[in-house]
């Protein structure tokens, strides 16, 4: 079996100075991962070579062209649920190390230990997996029998074996590909993820006893992006930040000498429990709760009547309007320092769940002005890497999504800051607009909803993640205004318009928000209907819950994914 | 080992400040696998020299460079001895763009402009007479009498004249007086004379004007000296721009090769060739112009002169047309194809003719081929294809054409042009002989036949073919008129006279002494 | 004045310090030799009528002399100082100039720089062992022997020492040798990541 325990071993020792080939996915999870692991390859003077790569043709493409000569290739958050070797038709003696949180991994990826090695540990990885048995079969005697197993006629010219023991083992041969196919369908019928790459490269490092504040500080952005872009639960977020957690502590130990006290321009990285509103350090207070999905939806500030009841919270609070319609950083500080505790208060009054407004997680601070938190890094992050500006390509972006994460370059951060609100503000009001006008309808199995073409920022919505995100908002606002019961916990299919030239429509699946299993059977769903009905669809992006259609195919598509999901 | 070998090109190139593509390192590396260890080192030296030779855009050498410099290093082996005679068409000659703010001359080659096909277009037109005019105005501005007084010299007292755009003259409203202006004389209006250059046209009054030697024909390039007043250019005295020795010209542009032919310098400067030249001194060249070849006379003429040579045979025999004395008739193709055959086995009588002397052919105004526009390409390959199997040193080329022979130019053209131009005066001159005058005029002209366009058409983007500046050594000139030969400003300009017409009458040139000598092949 | 054509040159080399070479003043500087051939013939003629005996001339020939010498000293600094400005960039850029470069400079002055490669590069090679040292890497002390290095324009492959095929297409991130990709970085073509 191709996974790896010990990382520093079988991974980076075998590397030993020898060129590497790292393609990179298309996530802040990647991102960081790829930051730890250029930062180790640094140290120990590995030349490598840097890919980033948005899909699977994209991947293809840039193996083709940068692989002369290279022996290792790593994959980071990319190539781990589909069969790499089949695509990539690479030489022999090539290596392909992947670190991918996507799950299920595919079996040929799984079981070809000469080739692809998982960066997984086997017990996460392998609850689930079949036994190798059950998926592939060595008999040699199959061979002649293979291709005529779904016919019942045998060609007259061929000498067969009349003999019952030939129809004894084809009759085999069909009962174990019936249950293998059962099996794989069962082991990929639902798509979820896994450990945070970044996670796994940092945990590499501290073995290697590399690991610095910084690559801590990645694996932290690494493990909050997940959670934030609901991949993972809660409860698995959890025990990363437990763990998380005593890193911090380990390296940001500050003896009670206040002569030892470490430089203020080094990165400190402290544990607290944020509050969930989003950007609200780099926004107005009033701004950040009219954007943050819970309390929003909670409020209802699309409505007139949910504006004063937000009015009235924060009367209740004693903030004075003013305050907090200010920017944060100009906010009174005993208002700044006092939020928290407010809130906690008035929590129960209004419903609340703590755990939707309080979040355990981590911020850093370096120098005298700098302060960020890790969701608002990450939200950055990925505004700059989906950047709709038209001027850049898509490397240009994950090359300044990459300084982003760089803690030195400050205003590539305030920048990417101001994008980010940007795409918050565009995913609210298109919110606003789908309920106003009604536009999210129930299609029986599933609620669905479409942007229109020529709706005001569309650009916004043909990215990925920022779909996902716009996803989740209308989930949870639906949810929140929606009278029947049943509809609430029914997942989501959101389809935006993806190039208006080629007519692509790009649409992406989201499980129900009461689920906290956050796993989705979107992908297989999506997979089966365009089988059903021959539409054209590019299964590229490594996330199998989202897909691109044309969008004529649209309908009958949709057709299929109802009865199929029935 | 070829690992090791190419670590070392690699290395050798990097000390050069050069880096190797992967292919072209591979490529090299096959390249010198024949060759032994200790000449491994040389052979790199030279193939980086002749890489540096071409222009290079980036010190990153691909594949098609390295291949190309490995050639011409092979091919330096080869001895080139065909520069010392080359034949240059005018349809070939270098092009050059003059860059006034640079002031020099740049190839267009190197400016990316593209080779002409020979009908141009209106462009091409107003370039002529724009080219021709900045090429006279740039030689004349640095002639002496026009450049400034050098500070520190004591002679104060030399008239120096500024040259004047006409435009300053449009745009003053009192009287000028004393104004030196370079421009073309042209007929705007009938009978009435402008001169015009490119920033204007003035009209001219020639009642008091003063014609210095030479022929001034419409559209030739005059400088006029006179006063202005009222729109009217009174003009005292033409002159012609003065010409100036191709000694100076070089002086001032290098040595950019203007003639045409293969090497990149002017020949002038190899002293290889000027050695070759020196010792050279039985080469000759026989300049014969008319060559009716469908008249018997001629062709005993011809045999007896070929007996004379046989025993010293010249370098080059440059025959000029027109071939035949009766142009016309549905025959005429067949019947100069047959001409051509006899001649050849004329040819073939004197074997060392055959063996040591080149011919060349350069058509004349009435032999068959396409109008009568200059430049003429040469005469068609289905006449002259026979000649040219039975004697391979032979070539047809155009006219005009350009001969480099060791370190000296000549310039032949064919065409009655001295008639023309005396047809064509503003004033036919009353002194001197009119072969002075046309020498001093095309000298000075910097142009083999500086006519309007309605008497003497030239393909517009051609004009270049028949440029002489920077001055050649010889313009052979042949013409219906008279023979006569003259040398100015290191220049000789020669007519050899028409062989049937002149009592067969045809010079010699002997390039190592510079020396013509006229001959006759009397009865 | 005397003198002043030459002093024109070497103003318009201070004016273009920092930035890059002018073309190559030919005009300036015939005039220049014109000027010192002009002075120089009638020093020639003032001496031999001083020697035939006429007086008072001296102080002239003194004054041209003074002239003459001023208009060498200028001259020769000029074409001294467009020659170090050369050869600083065959340190700088490497030994193919970029065309506008070569377009200021005069022949002999292209000439001169292609003399100097090839001077320059006999000598590197005849240092150290195993083919040579190259002196033109490293200008300054490196910090690390390996650096990140960044593609800003297409240049296609290039090929490592230890033979490995590199493909710089725009916006690829590699990390390199330094020593293999300082020219490139110099003529623009990588940029170095800094942390």
């Amino acid at each position: 079996m191709g996974f790896i325990n010990d990382l520093r071993k079988d991974f980076y020792d075998v590397i030993d100075h020898q060129r590497v080939l790292i393609l990179v996915g298309f996530d802040v999870d990647a991102l960081a991962a790829c930051k730890i692991l250029l930062h180790l390859f640094q140290c120990d003077h590995v030349p490598y070579t840097v890919v980033p790569v948005s899909g699977r043709e994209d991947l293809e493409s840039a193996y083709q062209e940068n692989s002369e000569g290279v022996k290792y290739v790593v994959m980071l958050n990319c190539g781990g649920n589909f069969d790499v070797i089949e695509l990539l038709q690479p030489e022999d003696k090539v290596l392909f190390y992947i670190c991918d949180s996507h799950r299920p991994i595919d079996v040929f990826n799984a079981y070809n230990a000469v080739q692809v090695k998982m960066l997984v540990e086997e017990r996460e990885a392998g609850d689930d997996l079949p036994e190798y048995d059950q998926v592939f079969r060595d008999d040699e005697s199959d061979e002649d029998d293979s291709g005529n197993e779904s016919e019942g006629s045998e060609p007259s010219g061929k000498k067969r074996r009349f003999n019952p023991e030939a129809l004894e083992k084809r009759r085999n041969r069909r009962l174990w590909e019936e249950k293998r196919t059962n099996i794989l369908f069962e082991y990929e019928q639902y798509s979820k993820y896994g450990k945070s790459a970044a996670l796994t490269m940092y945990q590499m490092a501290w073995k290697m006893s590399k690991d610095t504040n910084d690559l801590l500080w990645l694996a932290i952005l690494g493990v909050t992006d997940q959670f934030i872009n609901f991949k993972v639960d809660r409860d698995v977020y959890m025990s990363y930040i437990d763990e998380l957690q005593h890193h911090v502590s380990r390296h940001n130990h500050r003896g009670d000498d206040v002569e030892s006290t470490i430089s203020v321009n080094c990165l400190r990285i402290t544990y607290e429990e944020e509050l969930q509103l989003t950007l609200y350090r780099h926004w107005s207070l009033f701004e950040s709760l009219c954007h943050s999905p819970y309390l929003a939806c909670k409020f209802r500030v699309w409505t007139m009547k949910g504006r004063k009841k937000l009015h009235e919270f924060l009367a209740d609070m004693g903030l004075p309007l003013v305050q907090c319609q200010q920017k944060w950083t100009a906010m009174d500080v005993n208002f700044k320092d006092e939020i928290s505790s407010m809130i906690l208060d008035k929590m129960e009054k209004y419903g609340f769940d703590k755990q939707y407004v309080f979040l355990p997680s981590f911020h850093a601070s370096y120098g005298y002005k700098n302060k960020v938190c890790a969701t608002d890094v990450v939200l950055a992050c990925s505004s700059v890497l989906e950047s709709i500006d038209r001027d850049a390509s898509m490397t240009d972006s994950f090359l300044s999504a990459l300084d982003v994460l760089t803690r030195a370059n400050v205003e590539a951060k305030e920048k990417c800051l101001g994008l980010a609100k940007m795409q918050t503000k565009a995913i609210v009001s298109q919110v606003q607009s789908f309920l106003d006008m009604n536009q999210i309808v129930s299609a029986g199995p599933f609620l669905y909803a479409f942007i229109q073409p020529g709706t005001l920022d569309v650009k916004f919505f043909s990215k990925a993640i920022c779909l996902q995100r716009l996803a989740h908002y209308t989930l949870e606002a639906y949810a929140s205004v929606c009278k029947s019961k049943k509809n609430r916990a029914l997942p989501l299919v959101l389809g935006a318009p993806l190039d208006a030239e080629l007519g692509t429509t790009i649409i992406i699946g989201i499980p129900p928000i009461l689920d906290e299993s956050r796993r989705s059977f979107f992908g297989k769903a999506f997979e089966q209907a365009g089988e059903m009905t021959n539409s054209r669809m590019l299964l590229d992006s490594f996330d199998s819950h989202i897909i691109q259609i044309k969008s004529e195919d649209k309908s009958k598509f949709f057709d299929a994914l109802i009865g199929v999901l029935q | 080992m070829s690992s090791k070998q190419k670590s070392s090109i690699v290395s050798a190139f990097k000390m050069h400040g050069l880096t190797l593509r992967s292919e072209a390192s591979k490529y090299l590396v096959e390249a010198l696998s024949s060759i032994s260890e200790s000449d491994v080192a040389e052979c790199i030296d030279r193939i980086i020299e002749s890489i540096q030779k071409q222009s290079l855009s980036s010190s990153m050498l691909d594949r098609a460079t390295v291949e190309q410099a490995v050639e011409d290093c092979n091919q330096e082996q080869e001895e080139d001895n065909d520069k010392v005679l080359t034949v240059i068409d005018a349809f070939t000659v270098p092009r050059y763009t003059y860059m006034t703010e640079r002031k020099k001359f740049l190839s267009n080659k190197a400016l990316g402009i593209a080779d002409p096909c020979i009908h141009g277009d209106s462009k091409d037109k107003v370039d002529l007479f724009r080219d021709r005019y900045t090429i006279l105005h740039q030689r004349t501005s640095r002639h002496d009498l026009f450049t400034p007084t050098v500070i520190g010299s004591r002679d104060t007292k030399a008239k120096k004249f500024e040259l004047k755009p006409i435009e300053f003259l449009l745009g003053s409203t009192a009287k000028l007086g004393d104004i030196i202006v370079l421009g073309m004389l042209t007929q705007l209006k009938e009978g009435k004379w402008f001169l015009e250059d490119p920033t204007g046209a003035v009209q001219l009054d020639l009642t008091k004007a003063n014609f210095h030697t030479g022929l001034f024909t419409e559209n030739s390039f005059v400088l006029a000296e006179g006063w202005y007043e009222d729109e009217l250019f009174h003009i005292n005295a033409f002159g012609f721009p003065p010409p100036e020795p191709s000694r100076t010209t070089r002086n001032f542009f290098g040595n950019i090769n203007f003639f045409g032919g293969q090497s990149e310098t002017s020949v002038k400067a190899s002293s290889r060739l000027r050695q070759i030249e020196q010792e050279n001194e039985t080469a000759m060249f026989v300049f014969l112009s008319d060559l009716w070849l469908d008249n018997l006379k001629v062709f005993e003429k011809l045999r007896t002169l070929f007996t004379g040579f046989s025993e010293s045979p010249p370098t080059c025999f440059v025959f000029s047309g027109n071939f035949s004395s009766t142009p016309y008739g549905s025959t005429h193709i067949k019947e100069m194809k047959d001409n051509f055959d006899t001649l050849a086995n004329l040819i073939l009588e004197f074997p060392s003719l055959v063996e040591h002397s080149k011919f060349i052919f350069i058509p004349g105004p009435r032999d068959p081929g396409p109008a009568n526009i200059l430049p003429r390409p040469s005469l068609p390959e289905v006449i002259t294809q026979g000649f040219q199997e039975k004697i391979p040193n032979s070539r047809f080329t155009s006219n005009p054409c350009r001969i480099q022979y060791c370190t000296q130019e000549i310039v032949v053209f064919r065409e009655d042009i001295v008639t023309k131009m005396c047809r064509n005066c503003v004033k036919f001159p009353d002194q001197g002989d009119v072969p002075e005058h046309f020498a001093k005029t095309i000298i000075c002209q910097g142009h083999l036949c500086p006519l309007p366009l309605h008497v003497s058409p030239i393909y517009w983007a051609h004009d270049v073919a028949l440029r002489t500046y920077p001055l050649p050594d010889v313009i052979v000139c042949a013409d219906k008129y008279d023979s006569f030969s003259v040398s100015q400003v290191d220049c000789q300009v020669v007519n050899p006279g028409s062989f049937p017409r002149n009592d067969y009458s045809f010079k010699v040139y002997y390039p190592a002494n510079r020396h013509f000598e006229e001959s006759k092949i009397s009865d | 004045m005397f003198c002043e054509k030459a002093l024109d040159l070497i103003r318009e080399l201070q004016r273009s310090r920092g930035a890059s070479l002018p073309p190559f003043n030919e005009d300036t500087l015939r005039h220049v030799l014109e000027e010192m051939k002009a002075l120089y013939e009638q020093n020639q003629q003032d001496v031999n009528d001083a020697v035939q005996g006429e007086a008072g001339l001296f102080s002239g020939v003194q004054i041209r002399h003074a002239a003459l010498e001023r208009n060498k000293r200028c001259i020769l600094a000029y074409l001294q100082n467009r020659l170090k400005t050369t050869r600083d960039m065959r340190w700088e850029f490497g030994s193919v100039l970029p065309a506008d470069v070569k377009y200021n400079l005069s022949e002999a002055e292209i000439q001169w720089f292609n003399k100097y490669n090839k001077s320059l590069a006999n000598y590197m090679r005849s240092l150290g062992e195993d083919g040579g040292l190259d002196l033109t890497q490293d200008m300054k002390p490196p910090k690390t022997l390996y650096i990140e290095v960044r593609c800003k324009v297409d240049h296609g492959e290039f090929e490592t020492q230890e033979g490995s095929i590199v493909l710089l297409k725009k916006n690829s991130q590699h990390f390199l040798l330094r020593s293999e990709c300082e020219h490139l970085i110099r003529q623009g073509i990588l940029e170095h990541i800094v942390h």
